[in-house]
């Protein structure tokens, strides 16, 4: 297994308001912000913790700029948010809702290379440019398009892990798997909102559990995942600072307030093959497994995770691909409180995917900016966790462009 | 788009690809029934209207959905929608507002979309889904400025001025022009079916066939047979209110019918109220107050009044005249004169084609009342008192408070436990109503022309008396409907009242 050759810091890091339905401010008829506002905003709050912000390169990961936002050549971007990349290389990373996982490997492989030793990485996504209907067509293009398509769900990612979670009840039981789920949505409501950035932080429903249980409508959207199960429709941006020592005093950043890498790996499976046993995350497994080998640590060493709950069940499937729950007790592992803010295992604590929302180009680097803040001590959300690593898996379309990062407190 | 519309190369040949789709048909020798059939060819009759536009919009989505499903997404040429309106202008915005439901439907149903066009390997995505849908259902449409253009349709639905002449004279002409087997539906809210079918020697091929405003969002239809109609009309309209979505109730041919056999009586004895209790702005307001806050209605009566317009109220009231005082002992009933006078003096209320509505009895501002007509100074023109007026706010209070278990409609209508809630706060009014003794309000007339023109704080509060005379004279009409055979039933008027004017109940729950 290969060890990084050298060492590898986040920091800096700011997400911007997760904006979209659930938000106060949110009125969808009237005119929005613009992508560049959201750019600007992130870039502006990482630079604002860095003394010296003079960067080797940037990169910039985005999913589908192209549609939403009839944008492409996104590197140009870079140099607008940031005005010290004029003149530098820059780069777009796209690997759908990992997207921003891939941007912070492509970073950190730029400097394993000696290439660099500070790069820029933000990510961003503009999607309430179009209704849901729509947007469902743009976020389609992260399946196999010519492939399954045309006989998918009109809302086709919905669909496909509607399939996952049919046949995750199948073998483990309907109630089991639905209360779970409801369990997830009820944690990621209870995360955001206690931190003002996310999406539901405005959230006051009372009985999150009952609204979870919510019975699937087939026929009014999917036939195992109620909307509930469901991150949302979101605009938004997350930016840091990836370093190596040299690059750290260049910057003139505290390590104080930076997390280490300990490993990463990434998986890709064939975009156009079906999953093998629809109750498994394969990709999600092989990427983590490959990361704590780099680290040289073993699971239960990992303090604080971030999970890709683009779906309720996505979040329990993830649990029990990477061992964190036996097969079929992704469910109880939940519902029994391990992965709440109190738990021995507190995951997506400022709402994941599902709470805080899910601006897909952004969610990688929200992760990351996350994990930061938490290892250093600074996070809206606060748990004390006696160990000292954190984990983000970032995961692109049905278990496809996967990418695991295990970071440790610097200091 | 008129001239689109108005293309006879165009029409004609839309006409042909009908013939052979029919012909298509018979040769595989699927024999859909015969509402399925007649919905290939379908003209509305005053299209451009508010009641035409939305039966425009409700055919087109039948027989939109009916292409969708035999030929993938709609457009096949098979069916056609002919508009017919005498004001060519109204074409323009008619197009657009069925484009604009058709965007809206074809969003909301994707998920059938989709299914239907599934043999269609060049539409993938839900956008060009919905823009195949849109776009072949638009081209079903053929706008035209005359009635010819309903030359070999085969169902008529007409929503011209609600005028015997008038509609006298189009089924006149219509008997020639389209086939020997067409059906009229007639969307008259009032006048008796057996007198066009007679008059225009229609051979029992019409029925009425009445849309509540909005059409593209009201369930109910009433459906009303003649003396003579055709038995598989009456079949057909059945069928019909299924694929339309429609709440189908059937009333006997006596003016007015159901609903506004029961709309224009309850008017005419809120009129009646407004003279006894003074002619005032306050009268009025407090009213349909009353009318809306104490009987949990979406709108008091003078706010429907102006809903449904003063001019279109004095037509059907026109006809009820014409039809029933005839044979009435009582004499005049059909007629008011504080009507006439408002008519008189211009005050018009009915709606916008944006479906903002007019001022008439109330000023209206986003179709919220924001001022009250000021009758007593009508000799001197229209104008409208602040809700901040004195004698308004005076008014207004003098009601009191409704009884306990009260709700506001749109707060009653979407609580799930709305029937059991609405019945105790009927119990709980009919209780203290009679704790609250004859509930006749004291009204300025006893007290010459003070300057409040209604109740006097000091007495009791008068809402709940005057809901109480409300809710009494609305199950008498009720019971009457009933009694003379309009309705087959008191739950038929119930029905009519809880679909077609939105009320949480029947006139017969009211057991005060």
């Amino acid at each position: 297994m290969r060890k990084l050759r050298k060492k590898i810091y986040f920091g800096a890091g700011a997400n911007t308001v997760c904006f979209g339905s659930g938000r106060k401010e949110f009125q969808p008829k009237q005119p929005m912000p613009g992508f560049e506002t959201y750019l600007k905003e992130a870039a502006q709050g990482s630079l604002a913790q860095i003394p010296n912000p003079e960067f080797d390169e940037g990169v910039i990961a985005n999913f589908m700029a192209g549609r939403f936002l009839k944008q492409g050549n996104l590197p140009g971007f870079l140099p607008m948010a940031v005005p010290g990349l004029k003149g530098k290389p820059c780069t777009r990373v796209e690997g759908a809702c990992g997207s921003g996982g891939l941007g912070l490997a492509a970073a950190v492989k730029t400097i394993l290379s000696d290439m660099a030793d500070s790069v820029f990485v933000a990510g961003f996504e503009v999607q309430n440019t179009l209704k849901a209907i729509y947007v469902a067509d743009v976020l389609a293009g992260a399946g196999y398009f010519n492939g399954d398509r045309k006989q998918g769900h009109a809302f086709f990612f919905p669909g496909i892990f509607s399939d996952r979670a049919g046949a995750y009840g199948e073998r483990y039981g309907r109630d089991l798997a639905r209360r779970g789920m409801a369990k997830w949505f009820e944690q990621s409501i209870l995360n955001a909102r206690k931190n003002p950035k996310a999406q539901e932080y405005q959230n006051t429903a009372p009985d999150l559990f009952r609204l979870g249980m919510t019975p699937p409508d087939g026929r009014k959207f999917v036939p195992h995942l109620n909307l509930y199960d469901c991150s949302k429709v979101s605009d938004g941006a997350s930016s840091l600072v990836v370093a190596s020592e040299a690059g750290l005093a260049r910057l003139g950043l505290d390590k104080a307030r930076m997390v280490e890498l300990a490993g990463f790996h990434g998986s890709e499976g064939d975009i156009t093959e079906k999953p093998a046993d629809p109750t498994v995350l394969e990709n999600t497994a092989r990427a983590v497994q490959g990361a704590l080998q780099m680290a040289g640590i073993g699971r239960g060493d990992v303090g604080v995770l971030e999970l890709h709950d683009c779906f309720s069940i996505t979040g329990l499937l993830a649990l029990e691909s990477i061992g964190f729950a036996r097969a079929g007790g992704g469910p109880e592992f939940v519902l029994d409180g391990h992965t709440a803010a109190q738990g021995e295992l507190p995951t997506n604590l400022s709402g994941g995917l599902c709470g805080f929302g899910h601006p897909v180009g952004a969610t990688g680097v929200r992760q990351m900016v996350d994990l930061v803040e938490q290892l250093t001590g600074r996070a809206p959300n606060q748990v004390q966790s006696p160990k000292d690593h954190g984990m983000m898996v970032s995961m692109g379309g049905n278990d496809k462009t996967v990418t695991a990062l295990i970071v440790k407190r610097a200091a | 788009m008129m001239g689109e519309g108005a293309d006879p190369g165009k029409a004609h040949k839309a006409g042909e690809a009908g013939e052979a789709g029919e012909a298509g048909e018979a040769e595989q020798g699927g024999s859909k029934p015969e509402w399925m059939e007649r919905l290939r060819a379908v003209a509305v009759l005053g299209a451009g209207g508010k009641m035409g536009s939305g039966i425009a919009w409700v055919a087109l989505k039948a027989m939109a959905e009916l292409d969708a499903k035999e030929n993938g997404v709609p457009g096949s040429g098979r069916f056609e929608l002919v508009l017919i309106d005498a004001d060519p202008s109204s074409f323009k915005p008619l197009r657009a507002y069925l484009r604009s439901q058709l965007i809206k439907a074809a969003e909301k149903g994707i998920g059938d979309l989709r299914l239907w066009a599934r043999e269609r390997a060049d539409l993938i995505e839900n956008g060009e889904i919905i823009e195949s849908y849109v776009d072949g259902a638009l081209s079903m449409v053929r706008c035209e400025g005359d009635l010819a253009g309903a030359k070999r349709v085969r169902i008529v639905f007409e929503a011209v001025f609600e005028d015997l002449e008038l509609k006298k004279e189009i089924y006149g002409r219509l008997k020639a022009l389209c086939g020997r087997d067409a059906y009229f539906l007639t969307n008259t809210s009032s006048i008796p079916i057996s007198i066009l079918d007679r008059e225009a020697g229609l051979n029992g091929r019409i029925l009425g066939f009445h849309f509540y405003n909005p059409p593209a969002v009201q369930k109910l239809v009433e459906m009303i047979s003649g003396a003579s109609t055709r038995t598989d009309l009456v079949d057909f309209g059945r069928d019909l209110c299924k694929a339309f979505g429609k709440l189908g109730v059937p009333a006997h041919d006596v003016a007015g019918f159901i609903g506004n056999g029961h709309f224009i009586r309850e008017l005419l004895f809120a009129l009646g109220k407004l003279r006894e209790l003074g002619v005032g702005a306050p009268a009025l307001a407090a009213l349909d107050h009353a009318t809306q806050e104490f009987l949990i209605r979406p709108m008091g009566v003078f706010q429907l009044l102006d809903y449904v317009g003063l001019d279109v109220f004095r037509l059907i009231l026109k006809v009820m005249r014409e039809q029933l005082d005839a044979e009435a002992a009582a004499g005049t009933v059909f007629h008011d004169g504080t009507l006439e006078a408002l008519v008189a003096a211009g005050v018009k209320g009915g709606q916008l084609g944006s479906g903002e509505q007019k001022d008439g009895l109330f000023r209206y501002e986003k179709n919220r009342i924001a001022g009250v007509l000021d009758l007593e100074s009508l000799a001197s023109g229209i104008r409208y008192l602040p809700l901040s007026d004195a004698g308004v706010r005076m008014a207004l209070e003098a009601l009191g408070a409704p009884p306990e278990g009260h709700a506001p409609w749109g707060k009653m209508a979407k609580d799930p436990g709305r029937e059991e809630k609405v019945a105790a706060y009927l119990a709980r009014l009919a209780k203290t109503a009679a704790a609250t003794g004859t509930g006749t309000p004291q009204g300025a007339g006893e007290r010459a022309a003070g300057p409040v023109g209604f109740g006097d704080r000091a007495k009791d509060p008068q809402g709940i008396p005057l809901a109480r005379q409300f809710l009494d004279h609305s199950r008498a009409v009720g019971a009457t409907l009933v009694r003379t055979g309009v309705a087959d039933s008191g739950d038929a008027v119930r029905q009519v009242l809880m679909n077609g004017f939105f009320h949480l109940y029947g006139p017969a729950d009211w057991k005060g």
